[in-house]
């Protein structure tokens, strides 16, 4: 199957980034694919040396002078760490690059831009990061086509496609992909094409109060409910649009958007129905997990900071409330010591180790009380909490979490997870949760794709 | 007096029909891309250490042949 890029931000994962954007650039050059766009650039890792003899051949081979292609190598630029981070200094980069639109643009080492650590924490957000991006790409008739081989970065949750590539540039399987005014998913029902109407049942986003109501019914539908029918979502919101990626992780088969229609009442049925019977405990863990894959474990601090920001800029919109709690340990335990004590198969939130204390950040259904607080971090240690910490301090409101995430991204004296030796090294990286399942349990999103995934090994085999 | 409006009018006019003659040479593609590399624009906001190799189709960047 090939590809086809509509305005916005695209994640493919291969074996060999270099090799793909090569072979893309070379579909364009040779007019066999993507002549839509007046113009390739295509940003690489690798030094001059390395891609004279492979782009040279290529240009004299085009069918005419490829006065829209242009190639930037950042190779020396990452070594060196001279790349100013975030989203804006890239669009800025490219707006002084690009002379014809539309444009595609193949990036190795996009990471190195949105969610750079060089940022500071407020401006690290992955979420707005890509968001800023995708509306930059819109405006400018622009595909901005992220190319990775390694660990999948968590805004790549975010972008408009994400897909499994070979490195000749063929689709081995997308987990969802914006087609301009529908986004399509395989990830639910194994194919992206919308089956009779029988087996269809489709959710308005105008029959609900807000895109966390309908997030609600989505996930009902596929969790609670169980129901194996294609779940189409219309909306007539840009704002709900946008945020298909996520509806689809959720458990939604096709995003669409409709010409605007009259404002309806939401539909009281719909809404009690997803009010009642969702499990809310288990709708809020999925949400949280949903937008930081395989984070509800330990995490390195800095890393909890930023995923902290991000998840409470969420938690408003998606109408969930979150909690950050500290728990201060005993002057006489160690804190590695009482790292060993986590009961991580039980931990519903991500949680971070400095010398000092634990921190704990989680969403819930609604605001917590102090008790509920107390009785799951007494679940989340082997051991009873009263024998290994002094005391928590609980924070629900959005000024002081933000003052103390901002503290803990200063922590000097954190505890690193190797040094913690629980049997696992470091939190599990994100494409393995996506991609391999290593915390597999049934109600993963990934799941159902993962299985197809290794099908297609097997087939490959 | 009228000469002062007539010598101000031109200037105006002449500005209008430069921006409508730079827009113009900007919209199509074989002088947009001359104008683009007489102002270089393709280097301003590059990151420290980075090297354009290609542009607009040709290979601009200096190798160390004999090194290879």
């Amino acid at each position: 199957m090939k590809l086809e890029f509509a305005p916005g931000v695209y994640t493919l994962r291969t074996s060999q980034a270099t090799e793909l954007a090569l072979n893309l650039s070379n579909f364009w050059l040779l007019g066999e694919q993507f002549q839509a766009f007046k113009s390739v650039l295509w940003i690489s890792l690798e030094t001059d040396k390395v891609l004279y003899p492979q782009v040279m051949p290529l240009l004299e081979s085009a069918v005419r002078h490829p006065r829209g292609f242009n190639l930037l190598s950042i190779k020396n630029s990452v070594d060196d760490q001279q790349i100013r981070g975030g989203s804006d200094h890239f669009t800025d980069m490219l707006s002084s690059l690009l002379v014809f639109s539309p444009s595609l643009i193949l990036v190795e080492g996009l990471d190195h831009w949105l969610g750079a650590s060089s940022e500071p924490l407020l401006d690290r957000n992955p979420i707005l990061q890509t968001r800023y991006l995708r509306k930059w790409c819109r405006e400018t008739q622009t595909s901005v086509v992220s190319i990775v081989d390694s660990d999948l970065p968590i805004w790549s949750g975010f972008c408009d496609g994400l897909a499994d590539v070979s490195v000749e540039g063929s689709l081995l399987s997308e987990s969802w992909w914006n087609e301009g005014s529908t986004f399509f998913s395989s990830l639910w029902n194994g194919s992206r094409f919308q089956p009779p109407a029988e087996n269809t049942r489709v959710l308005q986003n105008a029959d609900f109060e807000n895109v966390g109501a309908l997030a609600k019914a989505i996930y009902q539908h596929r969790f609670v409910n169980g129901d194996d029918r294609f779940l189409r979502v219309e909306t007539s919101a840009p704002q709900v649009y946008s945020k298909a990626p996520v509806l689809i992780r959720l458990g939604a088969d096709q995003v669409s958007i409709t010409a605007a229609q009259p404002a309806a009442q939401p539909s009281a049925d719909l809404q009690s129905q997803s009010e009642e019977s969702a499990s809310e405990s288990g709708f809020t863990s999925m949400l949280q997990e949903t937008f930081t894959p395989g984070q509800l474990t330990a995490i390195p601090t800095e890393q909890f900071a930023v995923q902290g920001m991000m998840l409470l800029d969420l938690s408003r919109t998606w109408g969930v409330s979150c909690s950050l709690s500290r728990m201060s340990l005993m002057p006489h335990i160690n804190a590695i010591q009482a790292g060993k004590m986590l009961d991580l198969s039980n931990l519903q939130s991500c949680v971070t180790i400095t010398s000092d204390a634990f921190y704990f950040f989680r969403f819930w259904p609604s605001l917590p009380e102090e008790a509920d607080l107390y009785d799951w971090l007494s679940s989340c240690f082997q051991t009873p909490i009263q024998s290994l910490f002094v005391g928590q301090v609980h924070y629900t409101d959005e000024k002081q979490q933000l003052s103390v995430l901002r503290d803990i991204s200063l922590q000097k004296e954190s505890v690193t997870l190797l040094e913690l030796d629980l049997g696992w090294d470091t939190a599990p990286d994100i494409s393995k949760v996506w991609q391999e399942g290593d915390l597999s349990e049934n109600q993963r999103p990934w799941l159902p794709r993962m299985r197809a995934l290794l099908k297609l090994e097997e087939q490959a085999e | 007096m009228n000469l002062i409006l007539i010598g101000l009018l031109g200037i105006i006019g002449g500005l209008l029909l430069s921006i409508l003659l730079f827009r113009w040479l900007l919209s199509r593609p074989n002088t947009r891309v001359i104008i683009v590399n007489w102002l270089n624009w393709g280097s301003n906001e590059l990151p420290e250490g980075s090297q354009q190799l290609v542009r607009h189709g040709r290979w601009i960047a200096y190798i160390e042949r004999e090194k290879q």
